[in-house]
């Protein structure tokens, strides 16, 4: 009962007058939310200062107050003053955003791959999970006409149920383990695609003939949302991308249904 | 904890949106045997399934050789070494059911089609 009481819900869907970001999922959201809570820090000082200095100057040095400007033209002091100290802000912006920049090269083997294929207008997910099936699932092929492959279309408007998003959900779902780090391999089948999901701070083109590599890990369970960002055609609003992450029994439990 | 586990399961199971409609079924019985299986540590004869680990899990490791977001090269490379392997020790040989998994892992089976046909013909243009 308590968890009801004092359990959240993230927001893992764009929200109608949204201001700021999505829930992250992902280490990687997290730190793309903190590096841009540490920027705005500066740039709201930045923002007030300059606007205090504008407004000052409007006020007291306007035309009827002050019709002869002044020529100064040098200011030494001034003139250090004013580089050292952006100088110094733009070294406290940098410093965060290279640890991000760096820790996302960090490389960690993954436990599965993921393909996922641009098509006009639709998804495509392959996935290649080779677990002792013999402890699951005895009758696994491994012969190459048989993966785990379905496409992913969105579920149009007249087809919606009651509670479901307009323009965001799919009929079949990228079903994904929780807390196990996830290879996708994004690439096109026709044209530039880009495969999003704010949620887990990802968003990498997807390529004709290039196999992107982009690397996940979603901390939490729950179903996440994203749209392509390329433009790719008429329907290049109408293919949505929707993530749900699972228990890693859930997900196993998944893909030999799916094999049968 | 456990009835948490239990409650939270059962919510997942009854979502709507699951990709199958047999799983919705299946899913909250096979997940309450299967945490029955596990906490008495003698195993079950009617329940055949253990539970499954991370470590079980296994896929195409990072591969220095391609330090680059464009893996394709990649994915062609391990489908080369996989019939080079063929090539060498024969068809079937389970020491190159490695490659072969590696090579699945990575390529779209798109790819893989074309490669294949392309083969048949003679018109691969990898080196084995």
């Amino acid at each position: 009962m308590t968890d009801f009481l004092f359990s959240r819900a993230w927001m893992d869907a764009p929200e109608a007058w949204q201001l700021g970001f999505q829930d992250a999922a992902t280490p990687m959201m997290q730190g793309i939310i903190d590096l841009h809570q540490d920027i705005f820090f500066f740039a709201i000082i930045i923002l007030v200062f300059v606007l205090w200095m504008l407004l000052r100057s409007l006020w007291h040095f306007y035309y009827s107050n002050n019709p002869i400007p002044e020529r100064i033209v040098h200011g030494t002091t001034i003139e250090i003053v004013w580089t050292v100290v952006p100088s110094i802000i733009l070294m406290f912006i940098a410093i965060p955003s290279f640890a991000l920049l760096y820790s996302m090269d960090e490389v960690v083997d993954p436990a599965i791959t993921i393909k996922t294929i641009g098509h006009q207008w639709y998804w495509t997910y392959e996935v290649a999970l080779w677990v002792n099936f013999s402890l699951y699932y005895s009758d696994y092929n491994q012969s190459d006409e048989q993966s785990l492959a379905f496409d992913s279309y969105m579920i149009p408007e007249e087809d919606l149920e009651l509670g479901q998003l307009r323009l965001l959900e799919t009929d079949n779902r990228l079903i994904v383990p929780a807390n196990t780090h996830v290879r996708m391999i994004i690439t096109s089948a026709d044209v530039l695609h880009s495969w999003a999901v704010p949620a887990l701070g990802i968003k990498c083109d997807a390529v004709p003939g290039r196999l992107n590599q982009s690397s996940v890990f979603i901390k939490r369970e729950g179903v996440y949302y994203g749209q392509c960002s390329e433009l790719c055609g008429v329907n290049h609003g109408f293919m949505p991308i929707v993530v749900e992450a699972v228990s890693l029994d859930d997900y196993v439990q998944w893909v030999s249904n799916k094999l049968e | 904890m456990g009835n948490t586990v239990a409650r939270m399961e059962e919510a997942e199971a009854e979502a709507p949106d699951v990709v199958e409609e047999s799983e919705a079924a299946n899913a909250p019985e096979e997940e309450a045997t299967a945490e029955q299986a596990e906490e008495p540590e003698e195993e079950e004869e009617e329940e055949e399934k253990k539970s499954i680990t991370l470590d079980d899990i296994k896929t195409a490791p990072m591969d220095y050789r391609f330090p680059t977001t464009n893996q394709a090269k990649h994915c062609f490379t391990r489908y080369n070494e996989y019939h080079k392997c063929i090539g060498e020790k024969g068809e079937g040989n389970s020491d190159c059911t490695i490659y072969a998994k590696y090579y699945r892992s990575l390529c779209p089976g798109e790819w893989v089609e074309k490669w294949n046909e392309q083969r048949e013909e003679g018109l691969f243009a990898g080196r084995y």
